[in-house]
């Protein structure tokens, strides 16, 4: 992969890793990953707990270094290059890193002299919006009022890319979904692009355009979601029936389910699907969460790169 | 730079209350007088003295609390990526979090003096650039030692283990080289160590602690790794050279001395010798070196560290007063005891405090007993079994003088005051070591403002006392036992007398000076004058040794502007007693054991010994001078041709 910065650009990539490994002592934590996003392109990386996630968000801010490979961030060692590329980055981490005794005020004047480009009008506007007092120290936020608040802040200076380490995690159904409005409306505003790792499938499921799926440390399926909806489907067929016919498609599992059986297939082929004898209404996509299950517990993939 | 500035307005919002407190600290000052323990002090003396205290711990404990937890807290706190994840270098980050440090503890500190300083007359004295880069240099080291402690405390990595192992070797090996260094007893070189020494460590605790925060970022174990990797390096780069600096400081040999700034040499072969070396500073090595041999012993730490030193009369033995170290109340010396042959020092269990201070070492002439003047006492031990064998109180310490007229005799030679103010008589007495008696065998009269030139010469029982009249000083020649004046040497205008020497046949030379210039005047056994010889007519003609029967070398100083013949530069001589014949020593040379090279006293070379043939040169050398031949051989000195 070259960091060439002709490759960062209008249909380029802005973020990418190549053969990323991290290693801590004897733990693998990340084994080789290569992925790269897209501008303007909301890529969400899934995974279980400890499957590596983090490791490769902190690596792409420049904050953490990778045992081996690379991690670029428009088009410059991520490492290397941080300062200079964090002007063009916006971040909200796993935990609130923001500094307890200071309030939002003081933050957001603070962050006016850190970055050229700042837009205060609106980030107090979006402050207002989403209830955040001014004045109150971050200690005393709630867990929703913090992730807003590092939100806001990382949206200020109107980043071109925005890292996101699970925004959602330990929040409440009320506060994922202001986040997930906040971040749709970011979005639909300005195209920003979107580096996304989370637990949170149901909320990212709206949003991603792409998805990587993390086993182990290594990268099991990297897809456009469109794609991988249409390649992956459920079949439900009633009892008695020659599913195994359904065998080319690639059969990731099988079981039995009311008055028949269900298939899940990894190939879907409409042709194919005609061959063996079924109408389309016998057949669903299989949703995000469902994918997640079906890839980590090694039922399904062949999507990475 | 705006970086730096953005860290350090972050850091000072966060901690901006350390302000207000050294405001309240500085109104407490105020109250000093009433502080119980200051009672007895000025008011405003007790205000200072708790505004000081007071602003002190203020900069210590907010550089402490600043340094243990800027870094290390945000570490622990997971609040440290906030900056890493802005548009801010590693170095900007490091440089507003140390310049906070800085800022909050030096603010402090001002403002608990502020009140004070302004309130009270000279308060402001304080007010000075030591202060100031003192005050820097301490807060500095304070807060970033304390930044990489805190560090390294909350990795809690295995490289704590490799602290504490490294920690304790560069303490040992800084002890053990600030030891060899204080024993140098090198004041300049101790200092420019120690303030070279300290600056690089700072320097190192500020790169390592900017290592730390630029190459560890958010890892706490990164951070520690980076910080330990550069601190540790960086005291390996300081000890090392100061290390070695310190061994080739102590590895000096006669061979490295440039100029040799003391000589005493003893009856033979052997002389203990000091002077400059090359390369080590206001370190002077002192040795006792064999002059036929070379052989030398590395006999002291420093010249400074001898306080006197004496050879015993047969040249096998030399003793000399050291510091050895200091208890709570007193510095203290012991007596150190070198037998030559072979050379070995002896401990000795004589030690003494600085107010007992022993003076006017001398040997019996074997060697078998050594005495001296303690307190107000004259003390003689045998140095077989360091037994005392006498003690006796004495008039005036102070005036004393001891001497060897036997193996186990002692001339005690002292001033005793009389009735009136002026009133007093020198007294000689025989103190006999083995039955103990004291016995006093002479005086001559004289008031106190007589000057006792105390020219003694055993060999032939004769003193030289000096009295002055109005305006003149006379010089009498005396019987060194009963104090008989057998003759009257002259007289001559106050200050315009000295340097006399003894000749082995019983005559004598003293050195008398005019309007038209030194000379030396020549007399009989009896105190007759033979002959007055000009000697070059300098302004000072300063007879220093016999080389051979009847030949003097002498010195001759001129202050005085001579006519295209610079005269101020010493000059030496050879002087045949018999002819007057003066013969220039080589170039520039001069007779070592006059002048600023004779530094522990003792009596004026015997005829044809080591002291009457060594011979200074122009750059501070060291050579012999062969009697016979009148050749010289370089000893030492000048890059130290031995």
């Amino acid at each position: 992969m070259s960091g060439s910065q002709g490759e960062d650009g209008v249909g380029g990539w802005v973020a990418a890793f190549s053969g990323s490994t991290v290693r801590y002592r004897r733990r693998l934590a990340v084994d080789g990953v290569t992925l790269k996003v897209s501008r303007g392109q909301v890529y969400a990386l899934l995974g279980r707990n400890g499957a590596g996630k983090s490791s490769l968000v902190r690596c792409l801010l420049g904050q953490q270094r990778l045992t081996a490979g690379r991690a670029l961030l428009f088009g410059e060692d991520a490492w290397a290059s941080r300062p200079r590329a964090m002007a063009r980055v916006g971040v909200v981490p796993e935990e609130s890193d923001l500094p307890p005794d200071l309030d939002a005020d003081t933050l957001v004047a603070w962050c006016q002299r850190v970055y050229p480009r700042w837009d205060d009008a609106r980030v107090r506007q979006r402050l207002r919006r989403t209830g955040v007092p001014p004045r109150t120290p971050v200690n005393r936020l709630s867990r929703g009022q913090r992730t807003q608040l590092a939100l806001t802040l990382a949206l200020g200076h109107g980043p071109e890319l925005l890292i996101l380490d699970d925004p959602t995690l330990g929040l409440d159904a009320v506060a994922r979904r202001e986040v997930w409005d906040t971040l749709i409306g970011e979005l639909a505003d300005r195209g920003t692009t979107v580096f996304l790792a989370t637990h949170d499938l149901a909320g990212v499921a709206g949003v991603a355009d792409r998805v990587g799926i993390l086993v182990e440390g290594r990268l099991a399926l990297d897809e456009e979601v469109d794609a991988l909806r249409a390649r992956l489907r459920r079949r439900a067929a009633p009892a008695g029936a020659p599913w195994q016919a359904l065998a080319p498609m690639g059969i990731l599992s099988c079981q039995e389910a009311l008055g028949g059986v269900e298939v899940v297939v990894e190939r879907f082929d409409d042709a194919l699907l005609a061959a063996v004898g079924g109408g389309p209404l016998e057949v669903q996509a299989l949703t995000l969460e469902e994918t997640f299950v079906a890839v980590t517990t090694g039922q399904a993939g062949g999507g990475a790169p | 730079m705006r970086g730096v500035g953005a860290v350090l307005r972050k850091e000072l919002s966060r901690r901006s209350q350390v302000f207000l407190v050294g405001g309240v600290a500085g109104v407490l000052a105020l109250l000093g007088p009433w502080v119980p323990p200051l009672r007895g002090e000025t008011a405003n003396d007790a205000r200072l003295l708790v505004a000081t205290a007071l602003a002190v711990a203020m900069m210590a404990g907010t550089a402490l609390v600043h340094g243990a937890t800027s870094v290390a807290g945000e570490l622990r706190g997971r609040c440290l990526s906030f900056l890493f994840s802005r548009p801010l270098s590693g170095t900007a980050i490091w440089a507003g979090k140390s310049l906070a440090g800085l800022v909050l503890s030096l603010g402090g500190g001002v403002l608990a003096m502020a009140p004070v300083s302004f309130l009270a007359p000279g308060g402001l004295a304080w007010v000075r650039w030591e202060v100031a880069v003192w005050a820097i240099a301490g807060v500095v080291a304070v807060g970033t030692a304390a930044q990489l402690v805190g560090v390294a405390l909350v990795s809690r990595s295995w490289l704590l283990v490799l602290d504490a192992v490294a920690l304790a070797g560069a303490v040992g090996a800084t002890l053990a080289v600030a030891a060899s260094l204080w024993a140098s007893e090198a004041p300049v070189v101790v200092a420019v160590a120690a303030v070279t020494g300290a600056a690089a460590t700072l320097v190192v605790l500020l790169v390592a602690s900017w290592a730390q925060v630029a190459h560890g970022r958010c890892s706490a174990s990164r951070a520690h790794g980076a910080q330990s990797l550069v601190l540790w390096a960086g005291v390996a780069c300081i000890l090392v050279p100061l290390a070695g600096y310190t061994l080739f400081l102590r590895s000096a040999t006669p061979a490295s001395l440039r100029t040799v700034t003391t000589l005493q040499p003893g009856p033979d072969q052997w002389v203990v010798v000091a002077g400059v070396t090359r390369g080590r500073g206001d370190y002077r090595p002192a040795f006792l070196l064999d002059v036929a041999s070379g052989q030398f012993l590395r006999l002291l730490p420093s010249e400074h560290s001898v306080l006197d030193l004496v050879f015993s009369g047969d040249g096998r033995r030399v003793a000399w007063l050291a510091p050895a170290g200091s208890s709570r109340q007193t510095w203290q010396v012991r007596l150190a005891l070198l037998d030559i042959q072979p050379p070995e020092v002896r401990e000795t269990p004589l030690v003494f405090s600085a107010k007992e201070l022993p003076r006017r070492l001398c040997f019996s002439p074997d060697g078998s007993f050594l005495a001296f003047v303690e307190g107000r006492d004259a003390v003689a031990y045998r140095l077989e079994d360091w037994r005392e064998v006498g003690r006796v109180r004495l008039y005036t310490p102070a005036t004393a003088r001891l001497a060897f007229s036997g193996p186990e005799t002692i001339r005690v030679e002292q001033w005793k005051p009389g009735g009136g103010e002026e009133d007093g008589e020198l007294t000689i007495a025989r103190w006999e070591l083995s039955s103990g008696r004291f016995t006093e065998t002479g005086r001559v009269a004289a008031d106190p403002t007589s000057f006792h030139l105390s020219i003694l010469d055993l060999a032939t029982n004769r003193m030289i006392v000096g009295w002055r009249t109005v305006g003149e000083r006379e010089l009498r020649l005396c019987d060194a036992t009963t104090g008989e004046i057998r003759a009257v040497l002259g007289r001559w205008p106050a200050n315009r007398v000295a340097g006399v020497l003894f000749l082995a046949d019983g005559r004598l030379v003293l050195e008398a000076r005019g309007k038209e210039g030194a000379r030396l005047r020549v007399f009989d056994p009896a105190g007759h004058q033979l002959a007055e010889l000009p000697a070059g007519e300098r302004e000072r003609v300063i007879p220093c040794g016999e080389l051979v029967r009847g030949v003097v070398l002498i010195k001759t100083v001129d202050s005085r502007v001579g006519e295209g013949d610079p005269l101020d530069s010493p000059s030496g001589f050879l002087l045949e007693l018999e002819t007057g014949i003066l013969r220039p020593l080589p170039a520039g040379r001069v007779p070592a054991v006059c002048g600023i090279l004779w530094r522990w006293g003792g009596d004026r070379p015997r005829v044809n010994n080591l002291g009457a043939r060594l011979l200074l040169t122009p750059l501070g050398a060291i050579e012999v001078l062969d009697p016979a031949t009148g050749a010289t051989r370089p000893l030492l000195g000048t890059d130290g041709q031995l």
